[in-house]
């Protein structure tokens, strides 16, 4: 046993198909929920449709355009749910004090807690986004060069780095009181809202520079949409997505933070 | 071995009184209380032993479980498990041990019970041929080969727990923590995993310690009892050597045909409990009187037709040592 | 009086419970305030846009956002009550069933309770707080006693509305089994058809016409749209005659339906 190890992901490889076939193991519900929350998403979608239906534009901006926003905000949204779905519902798992569980294995704990869920369910809200995105890039006419190509690349990865950090940060914070989780949700769920159109609309900068640099939605999405649709022509906009990385390190580094306080006060 | 000195640990907990007044006020200001769980803990027990680890609820014992087990960090102390301190070297030490929680599972529900296993050899890295060697042995042991393919949720609790126990062992534990093994198993699945887990401790000599509130786990397992109260060791010795000093009271029941237990002259040391017409209870203290002086004492009075002896049961015992070190 | 104490007791011990959870209710506050900017900004982009096409003024929009967020938790379509589900999932419904009250008045004081143990905690500092904001974001005050004793009105029977329509939502679940499908779907319709995403003022008029025949224009944005002036005093009386009408629709309804509900359960033998 001194030499043989197994993958990291290897063991993702194994965790992803037993979560498949649990999920299909009750396939009404599965779709059931499948359709509701392809619905939450759908609702979103349609309070854009309507309030252009009656403005036809927002500071500028087309409805094409604010879709743009949308879906990809949406598409990070839903891969990170999808993945990082462990860390999402986090406060269950130290209450029910499976968290333990995981404590008991011989794995890094990010990897055990990312892999103790996955939620396939969410898949329809990915495929709407990228059906959204995908008329929004046809009917925003946007030029595609390599340059604009990274940048709309970077944007979508951007986005999912975003979220995948905020969950992990939750977790961490659910390590502390888990009461207060909620207040994770105005950056996850308020984020999601936000992000879903361009941030200059709401006419404040203090959100932006909030946005910017403590909470990096901007990076990941609104400056290289900015360099996307052609209203910033700096490549440096379109490479932003990569600070979403330092967030990413600083939330695991909180993450575990609030491990070492869970293993000193056992609550 | 395991080796630990002067564990303690401290636990501060939100303080709620009834009524609507006091939760309004503790709205605006909380109270906590500090609980020690451990108190300057110490013990050792050696490879190969099997303990019983007892106590009240809220006596320590999961605590104990925890830091023994990497999960919980003590605020001094030391703790040393084949040299390791678990929470600093978790990944090496887990890969060590094996735990089982009887209330709560780590097989997954919705699929057959070998996938889950599967998934653990992923996760314990074993290698194919050790898998292979372990499943086999422990499915010819636990007679699981019925029940493999089998949903865990189809699975009774009984045949669960024989899974539970075989999925802790895969990777060959040194040391195996059971908590609560036995809970609401039948009488049949709890002579299983007894046999099970006395035979896995001769044959590979694996380490058991083993928390419970079912005296019979005790009885027919273990041979040292660590008794833990208010965070501290209180008593920590054999089985049998705890029953000869908290057990000195027989029950000694007489049956008669010719019987009138009340006029018997009884010596000092026994006292007449129940009396029929053809059947007495005497509570015989072994302190004062030996057992076949009182058995001779009654038969010079009577004619005896039938006579038992019966030591209390082990319950008994507990309850009074709980008494004695007054950990209630 | 003996009847209403036993109710009174029960919602009491509710509310204690709801209190104790002091981070949440504080987590909550902050969350609604993040939420109740977000949303006047984006309706003030809106209205910049094209003012003309914007039904509203900027007062009344923030006076709308701020009392939907204050008294989100009273109207809330995706809180259903877990452990009267749960009590109806593993059976143990049937406990409730031995005691001296009615199965229908009691989970509809669950459901009230539950959801004003949440609210009480929070509407009062958000509408404080939110009278002081800068003009243009301030919540501002009904334009008359009269408007304001309407608009409490209207919040009592549009609360009393939500849970008489969500009391189906939960029977229904002793013939699904299952609440999960039922529970997002509906959640969902019910929230954007009650102006949970946008007031329903700023839908298209097509979609306005045809809420009026449902249920959902009736609920919590009339209360607002009263409050914040949108709806003449003589519309506002005709919606609370509306709301009062649908009221005496949905609760005999869920009489109706638990009794069924229940009958099927004693016959099934719990």
């Amino acid at each position: 046993m001194k030499t043989y190890h197994v993958s990291a992901f290897r063991m993702y490889r194994s965790f992803f198909s037993m979560h498949l076939r649990t999920a299909m193991e009750y396939k009404s519900s599965f779709l059931m929920t499948i359709f509701g929350m392809t619905l939450t998403s759908f609702a979103s979608f349609l309070a854009i449709w309507i309030l252009f239906d009656r403005f036809h534009t927002v500071d500028g901006y087309t409805l094409s355009e604010v879709l743009l926003c949308h879906s990809t905000i949406m598409i990070g949204f839903s891969i990170s749910e999808i993945l990082l779905r462990g860390f999402d519902v986090f406060s269950s798992q130290v209450q029910s004090g499976s968290f333990d569980r995981l404590l008991l294995r011989p794995r890094t704990l990010f990897l055990s807690v990312l892999v103790s869920r996955m939620e396939f369910a969410r898949v329809g809200r990915l495929v709407q986004s990228i059906v959204i995105l995908i008329y929004a890039v046809w009917k925003t006419n946007l030029t595609f060069t390599a340059a604009h190509t990274a940048a709309f690349v970077l944007m979508i990865l951007g986005s999912a780095v975003f979220f995948s950090a905020l969950m992990i940060l939750g977790a961490g914070v659910c390590f502390f009181t888990i009461e207060g989780i909620e207040v994770m949700n105005i950056f996850t769920h308020g984020g999601k809202e936000l992000g879903s159109y361009p941030l200059d609309i709401y006419n404040s900068r203090a959100l932006i520079l909030f946005f910017t640099f403590f909470v990096p939605l901007s990076c990941a999405q609104y400056y290289p949409f900015l360099y996307l649709t052609g209203r910033e022509s700096s490549f440096f906009y379109a490479l932003t997505p990569c600070y979403t990385i330092v967030f990413f390190l600083f939330s695991l580094i909180f993450f575990y933070f609030g491990v070492r306080h869970y293993q000193s006060t056992g609550s | 071995m395991i080796f630990v000195k002067d564990l303690c640990k401290t636990f501060r907990v939100a303080r709620r009184d009834g009524g609507m007044k006091n939760t309004l006020k503790s709205f605006f200001h909380r109270t906590y209380t500090e609980i020690p769980a451990l108190d300057h803990l110490n013990f050792s027990i050696e490879d190969g032993e099997m303990v019983g680890y007892i106590g009240p609820n809220g006596a320590g014992k999961s605590s104990t479980v925890k830091v023994l087990s990497g999960i919980l960090v003590p605020d001094s102390g030391t703790c040393t498990i084949d040299g390791r301190i678990p929470w600093k070297e978790r990944t090496a030490h887990v890969k060590e041990i094996g735990v089982v929680f009887g209330q709560r599972s780590q097989l997954w529900w919705d699929v057959p019970v070998i996938d889950t296993f599967l998934l653990l050899k992923d996760i314990f890295s074993i290698p194919d041929d050790v898998y292979k060697h372990n499943v086999d042995e422990l499915t010819d042991m636990l007679d699981l080969s019925q029940l493999l393919r089998t949903p865990t949720r189809q699975l009774s609790l009984g045949q669960r727990m024989r899974c539970e126990i075989a999925a802790s062992l895969l990777h060959d534990p040194k040391i195996l923590f059971l908590d609560e093994p036995t809970i609401g198993l039948d009488a049949v699945s709890k002579i299983a995993v007894r046999d099970f887990i006395k035979r896995r401790n001769r044959e590979r000599g694996t380490t058991v310690i083993l928390t419970t509130h079912d005296m019979q786990d005790i009885e027919a397992l273990t041979e040292r009892i660590l008794l833990i109260g208010h965070g501290k060791i209180l008593k920590d010795g054999s089985l049998s050597s705890l029953k000869e000093e908290f057990v000195t009271e027989r029950h000694m029941t007489v049956l008669s045909s010719n019987f009138k237990a009340d006029s018997l002259s009884l010596p000092q040391g026994i006292t007449l409990m129940e009396a029929h017409s053809d059947r007495a209870v005497f509570s015989l203290d072994t302190t004062v009187l030996s057992v076949s002086d009182a058995i001779s004492a009654i038969s010079s009075q009577t004619e005896i037709r039938d006579l038992s002896v019966d030591t209390p049961s082990l319950d008994t015992l507990i309850s009074k040592l709980y008494c004695r070190y007054e950990v209630l | 009086m003996a009847f209403l104490q036993k109710y009174l007791t029960f919602f009491k011990m509710r509310i204690r419970c709801g209190l104790q959870y002091r981070t949440a209710a504080l987590a909550g506050i902050a969350t609604q305030f993040c939420w109740g900017f977000m949303y006047i900004l984006l309706y003030h982009a809106f209205r910049n846009s094209d003012p003309a096409a914007y039904p509203m003024t900027a007062e009344q929009t923030a006076t709308y956002i701020w009392l939907q967020q204050a008294f989100l938790t009273l109207f809330a379509s995706w809180q259903l009550e877990n452990d009267l589900i749960a009590q109806i999932k593993d059976g143990t419904v049937a406990y409730d069933l031995c005691r001296p009250v009615s199965l229908y008045p009691m989970w509809f004081c669950k459901c009230m309770a539950s959801r004003l143990s949440r609210a009480m905690l929070r509407f009062l500092p958000i509408l404080l707080i939110c009278g002081f904001l800068p003009a243009g974001y301030r919540m501002c005050l009904p334009t008359s006693f009269l408007c304001l004793g309407l608009f409490l009105l209207s919040l009592t029977l549009a609360f009393l509305l939500t849970i008489a329509i969500l009391m189906p939502v939960h029977i229904s679940v002793f013939f699904l089994l299952n609440e999960s499908g039922i529970r997002s779907v509906f959640a969902n319709v019910m929230d954007f058809c009650c102006g949970g995403l946008i007031p329903i003022p700023l839908m298209p008029a097509a979609l306005q016409k045809f809420l009026s025949f449902t249920p959902f224009l009736y609920m919590q944005n009339t209360p607002y749209l009263i409050y914040n002036g949108y709806l003449p005093i003589s519309d506002a009386l005709r919606a609370i005659c509306i709301q009062l009408c649908w009221l005496v629709f949905f609760i005999p309804l869920g009489v109706w339906m638990m009794k069924k509900a229940l009958r099927r359960t004693v016959i099934q033998g719990g």
